[in-house]
């Protein structure tokens, strides 16, 4: 397994870099290239040139502010997780960190070409949605935001330009007071994600549910966020009852893809159990400042990149419209 | 005094391994790792298709693409033979089975993706890939099959029109009329029809191969991995390159795993010998995992129906099979032979007195199956343990009662079998009891009732097992006493990774009064090595072992009688000791350097061994699994598993422990995880590691392992092999536990393996 | 361009120089253009790990990258996990535990242990297991490598120690 022949080129700057992608027809940008180089090693991917972003010093910058945490496009997956002030100000990263691949693969894989990547299962994309995060991104007519609503396309594909390249994804802050969970299914622990689901709570004075964000990943052909049982939470006091209703909500409003490891009811049926179990959700008080050494809950891990053509849901068993606008409405009914 | 302290070697010592130095040091060779000066690179170009007639076209261009030295087609070597199938055993009509040809490129037809189709010789291992894929093949598609159960079917595409159907061949055991008579009678049949599904071996360390030529000598020399390079030897000389045997040498250095696998001749071990002849030039194949996924022979791959006939209180009468195993494309080397070992095996350590089988080997296009760790004894305990589990359910007695009821009991020892296969020793009920205390089989129910209250289903499952090792043969030792002192054996079988140089030194070492790391085994080359059957059916240390210890013994004689001359005494009151040998209770000694350096005529000292056995050896066992359901995903987790094995003796304790684990994990693996899927085009959707799921560390138990040996009476040291049982044992253990939760949950009496997360929901949800 | 790339690195502590196609992968880089061949390779897509190493003391797979991009870097291999003649308690705790059968996973695992016990020497058996599931091994059943890797913790957290030479 050798990769077909191309040129490399590692500028140092953005500006370069955007010339350079603009300067190769054809080229991809590399980062941690942990999905890339097995597609690469098989020759499913042969591009013509790598835009390696490496060397870029503005892109290893991974910043934690009152709003939210950025996550620089040269930032390891490891070094998010390990980060005890991402821990406290967006406690989901690290939990979801948890459950991509293996440490050996988050040590060089990046959030930011995870996100790029934009595996339907990967959990990165299922977090940005969750908390509607966003992305920046450059190209050769400046620098654009991109909502992660409008970010993932459908499996492998966003809505960033050939030309351009992605810099930076912003992940909100877990609201104060807030509370979360992240569940997910795999074959074995560390595979892809059969079904995950993540789910913020955030709760009024009296106890009732004022916002609740729920988004689910390997269902669909893309991450989706899940309207109809957000809705089934709103207003509630999140007992037994109503985390049943949406819990039962959510399972319907999935239509899960079959393949050689699950059929689509079984699959639909780990899907809802993801999305039962997040009751009640973690209390939100900042992790114990011994706690930054480690991942909070005990790790799982999965097999890392995912070439083209095997086991991962495409566009085309994906069971639902790739334009997002259209799925609210179907979650919802 | 306190307890006995074990000795430092010899036979029962947990001697750690000569060979983890290197190993651990990063100080290995492997194939890959050697790389003769001016070596050209070699890729094999495959067919993607699982059943076409193809054309190649662009060779011409593709000759003359910078780099590239080298382009064969089929056309390009017809000189060379084909690979040969070595099963030319009796059929069921009286004929000699025969093998369709099986070229080393294909010749105008492929019949399994991965069949290869071109080779190509360049500079660099990337260039020789670039340039194949340069190479364009026009595929003509004919229909496929790759259903095992339906390679039968009247409509089924023929894979070998000559052949008729895809029969490749049927054989018989046992006596079919008296079977019917019996369970015509019996007061109950049990029937459990299932599935082996096929796997793959998934050594780390993939298969290479590195071809040499001399022309002034007329000799090739051949460096790859194998379980044995002398039968490799003698096929490519025979049936491929038909030269004389002592043309080529066979080079094994270390071998990164072989599980029966790396047995065989492969394509490309005649090609790089070829290539290295026409080209004059050291020519080097390295194998992807892709490779092999699709090239190198599969494991198991049976549907089986099997069925026994009980009388009123639980006792089997007969046993009657129909076994139908997937040949794959071809018949590979010993692929026919691998049922049969289901067969010998069936009764497993029951007293069974009728039996029936009719094995049926069929063709579908699909890579060939031939042995994979246990080749035909998993099948055959898979098969007779599931179908004890169902009976003992069936009949109310349990799964521990209805075996203790059909054992064979140890006085009825040695005992033929009604297969023919003559156990010499064994005691079936002592390790049943000794495993169930040690799993605490008694306080089950409790742990049970815990789970329960958890929302999990808990199963425990047995498997009492019995499987066939060592067969009849010998595999000759020459041991030699070095100048410096330190000794040598010459031994020809073929360490795959589980430490034979230190099982056999640390007999010579304590014979010899050595330190382990004088004592040298060289192996794996056939010049230096006169003759070798390799490693394969745990042989290596049953028959290995029997003949290092008869070496050893004459050659300390000999030093002895040397040492006694020089020391003017009996040889009598010497003894070996610390490089030396002493007369006992002085400090008078001569050292064995010195004794060797003084030998008549330089003559070396040196002692040959040649244990001869006349059976097989039989170890057995009992494994207890116990598990866990997720009634909620269908995942299985293995919460508890003790074994208790009857290995007749052991060797190193260390050693056997790292046989057994190992060989559970790869049970484990097939019992819950792997299996390699062919789509209906014949595509092998499971190809990568990415979809084929291999066992991880955190999907593994912990195992609690004993012995409670009874020696064998056929081995010369009482040793009855252990490289397979642990693989045999384990699938039924492990499905018996899980059918016992979904039993207990939901009446479920039967789930194929690999019991997935999603296939046990799936069972859960229709029953 | 697609022709040989010269990049600078450390490897086991020593300063080394290569020219490789920007399409060679790291462990092929170590292999073939250092011949350093304890690195295996196993299955080129990132799964089984027996091509792990440490890069900038973090284990990585070494055939998910390209050589050029460990220009600069600092590499360290199973060659360079023994101090001369004394081996690493890792090393040492596989040998006596029987942590290896084929041996053809070992250097990938040894890597990864090292990385992961040098990131946290306090690992519990959980988080053990955790990371050795990182790797793929066919021969020994984990056990004894869980085994080793506990062992050889205690040894590391205990300080350094008079440790048994190879011999």
């Amino acid at each position: 397994m050798k990769p077909a022949l191309f040129d490399h080129v590692a500028p140092a700057s953005i500006a370069d870099a955007v010339a350079a992608l603009a300067g190769h027809p054809g080229a991809m940008v590399i980062a941690g290239g942990q999905s890339l180089l097995p597609a690469m090693n098989f020759r499913l991917a042969t591009p013509p040139a790598l835009i390696d972003i490496s060397r870029i010093a503005e892109l290893k910058t991974l910043t934690v502010t009152d709003r939210a945490v950025v996550v620089g496009a040269m930032v390891r997956h490891r070094t998010v997780e390990l980060d005890p002030a991402v821990a406290r100000a967006q406690p989901l990263l690290a939990a979801a960190l948890a459950h991509v691949a293996h440490v050996p693969i988050r040590n060089r894989g990046t959030v930011v070409g995870s996100l790029c990547h934009a595996d339907a299962s990967a959990e990165m994309p299922l977090l940005l949605l969750l908390t509607d995060g966003h992305m920046v991104v450059a190209g050769p007519t400046g620098r654009r935001t991109i909502a992660a609503a409008d970010f993932f396309r459908f499996h492998l594909t966003t809505s960033r330009a050939a030309d351009e390249i992605a810099l930076e994804a912003h992940f909100p802050v877990l609201p104060a007071g807030a509370g979360w969970a992240f569940e997910e299914v795999a074959r074995r622990s560390g595979d892809f994600a059969l079904a995950s689901v993540g789910v913020i709570v955030e709760r009024a004075a009296d106890g009732t549910a004022r916002k609740v964000a729920i988004a689910a990943g390997g269902i669909a052909s893309r991450p989706i966020r899940l309207t109809e049982a957000e809705n089934a939470l709103l207003g509630t006091t999140l007992n037994d009852e109503t985390v049943e209703l949406a819990a039962q909500a959510a399972a319907a409003a999935v239509t899960a893809p079959g393949d050689i490891h699950a059929s689509a009811p079984c699959a639909a049926s780990w899907w809802r159990r993801s999305s039962a179990r997040p009751s009640p959700p973690h209390a939100t008080a900042p992790p114990p400042p011994d706690r930054d050494r480690r991942r909070p809950p005990p790790a799982r891990t999965a097999p890392p990149p995912q070439p083209p053509g095997s086991d991962r849901p495409t566009e085309e068993d994906g069971p639902d419209d790739p334009d997002p606008k259209e799925d609210g409405p179907r979650n919802i009914r | 005094m306190s307890a006995k302290k074990p000795a430092k070697y010899g036979i029962g010592a947990p001697v750690r391994r000569r060979e983890d130095p290197a190993l651990i040091t990063g100080t290995g060779r492997y194939t890959d790792d050697i790389t003769p000066d001016g070596t050209l690179h070699g890729f094999v170009l495959r067919s993607q298709m699982a059943h076409a007639d193809i054309t190649v076209e662009g060779i011409d261009e593709v000759r003359a693409m910078p780099g590239v030295k080298l382009v064969w087609t089929a056309a390009d070597i017809a000189d060379l033979g084909g690979l040969p199938c070595q099963a030319n055993m009796e059929l069921a009509d009286g004929s000699r089975l025969t093998a369709p040809p099986h070229p080393v490129l294909a010749d105008g037809r492929v019949r399994h993706v991965g069949d290869p189709i071109a080779f190509v010789v360049a500079e660099t291992a990337s260039a020789a890939r670039d340039a194949a894929e340069a190479l364009m093949i026009d595929y003509d598609p004919l229909d496929v099959v790759v259903d095992t159960a339906a390679a039968l079917d009247p409509d089924a595409p023929v894979i070998w029109p000559e052949k008729g159907s895809n029969l490749a061949f049927e054989y018989h055991g046992g006596d079919a009329a008296e079977t019917e008579r019996v369970f015509a009678g019996a007061a109950r049949v049990v029937e459990l029809s299932l599935v082996n599904q096929r796997v793959v071996a998934n050594y780390m360390e993939t298969r290479g191969a590195i071809g040499e030529y001399d022309a002034a000598t007329g000799r090739y020399t051949l460096t790859t991995g194998t379980q044995g390079g002398h039968s490799m030897r003698k096929i490519l000389a025979d049936d491929i390159l038909k030269v004389d045997e002592s043309l080529i040498r066979v080079v094994t250095p270390d071998v990164g795993g072989g599980f029966g696998t790396k047995n065989f001749v492969y394509s490309e071990h005649p090609l790089v010998l070829h290539a290295a002849k026409t080209l004059g030039a050291p020519v080097k194949w390295t194998g992807d995992r892709g490779d092999h996924f699709v090239i190198d022979s599969h494991g198991r791959d049976n549907v089986t129906t099997g069925r026994i006939a009980l009388d009123a209180e639980g006792r089997i009468l007969a046993l009657q099979v129909d076994l139908v195993a997937a040949m794959g494309a071809y018949l590979h080397q010993f692929g026919p032979f691998i049922p049969e070992g289901a067969l010998m095996m069936a009764t497993g350590l029951y007293d069974i007195p009728v039996w029936f089988m009719k094995v049926r080997g069929v063709f579908t296009n699909t890579t060939p199956t031939d042995a994979y760790r246990g080749a035909g004894r998993p099948e055959a305990a898979y098969l007779i343990e599931r179908l004890i589990d169902l009976a003992g359910r069936e009949t109310g007695l349990g799964q521990v009662e209805i075996r203790r009821r059909n054992f064979i009991p140890p006085q009825k020892m040695p005992y033929t079998t009604v297969t023919g296969q003559y156990y010499d020793s064994g005691e079936f009920d002592a390790h049943l009891a000794l495993a169930l205390e040690q799993a605490d089989f008694d306080g089950f129910a409790a742990r049970r009732a815990k789970s329960r209250a958890k929302g999990r289903l808990r199963g425990i499952g047995l498997a009492t097992y019995v499987e066939i090792c060592a067969f009849p043969g010998s595999e000759e030792a020459n041991v030699v006493l070095n100048d410096d002192g330190s000794a040598t054996l010459y031994i020809g079988t073929q360490s795959n990774g589980q430490g034979h140089a230190t099982a056999y030194g640390q007999l010579i070492a304590k014979y010899l009064g050595l330190d382990l790391d004088k004592v040298e085994t060289v192996q794996g080359d056939t010049d230096r090595v006169r003759t070798g059957e390799g490693t394969g059916g745990s042989r290596s240390i049953p028959l290995g072992l029997a003949s290092v210890d008869i070496a050893s013994k004459v050659l300390v004689e000999q030093i002895r009688q040397l040492a006694a001359e020089r020391l003017e005494t009996s040889a009598a009151d010497l003894e070996l000791v610390d490089g030396t040998v002493r007369i006992v209770g002085t400090d008078r000694s001569v050292s064995l350097a010195e004794l060797a350096a003084s030998t008549p005529g330089k003559a070396k000292l040196k002692a040959h061994g040649n244990f001869q056995q006349d059976g097989a050896t039989y170890p057995n066992g009992t494994h207890v699994c116990e598990v866990e359901i997720d009634p909620e995903t269908g995942a299985t987790t293995i919460v508890g598993y003790t074994v208790v094995d009857d290995f007749g003796v052991t060797v190193n304790p260390l050693l056997l422990e790292g046989q057994v684990h190992g060989g559970i994990a790869q049970s484990i693996g097939q019992a819950l995880h792997e299996a390699a899927i062919y789509d209906e085009s014949g595509q092998l959707v499971t190809a990568s590691f990415l979809d084929y799921a291999m066992p991880r560390a955190d999907d593994m138990p912990s195992i609690r392992f004993e012995t409670r040996n009874v020696p064998s009476i056929t081995n010369m040291l009482g040793i009855k092999g252990a490289g397979e049982a642990g693989t045999i044992g384990a699938t039924p253990a492990v499905m018996n536990a899980v059918v016992d939760a979904l039993d207990a949950a939901r009446g479920i009496r039967h789930i194929d393996m690999p019991a997935t997360p999603s296939r046990v929901w799936h069972a859960l949800n229709a029953a | 361009m697609s022709d040989k790339i010269k990049i600078t690195l450390t490897v086991n502590g020593t300063a080394m120089t290569a020219e490789v196609e920007p399409r060679r992968s790291l462990a092929d880089m170590l292999r073939d253009d250092l011949r350093l061949t304890g690195t295996h390779l196993g299955c080129e897509h990132g799964v089984c790990g027996a091509c792990t190493v440490l890069v900038d003391g973090k284990p990585v797979r070494s055939c998910l990258m390209f050589g050029v991009q460990a220009n600069g870097a600092s590499v360290r291999t199973v060659e360079g996990l023994a101090d001369g003649d004394r081996l690493h308690p890792l090393q040492q705790a596989f040998w006596e535990n029987h942590g290896l059968q084929c041996g053809f996973c070992t250097p990938g695992f040894l890597m990864l242990a090292a990385g992961a016990l040098e990131e946290n020497p306090d690992m519990t058996d959980e988080e053990i297991r955790d990371v050795l599931s990182s790797n793929l091994c066919r021969c020994t059943g984990y056990q004894n490598i869980v085994k080793a890797v506990r062992l050889a913790a205690e040894v590391m957290k205990a300080g350094p120690a008079p440790q048994a030479t190879r011999s």
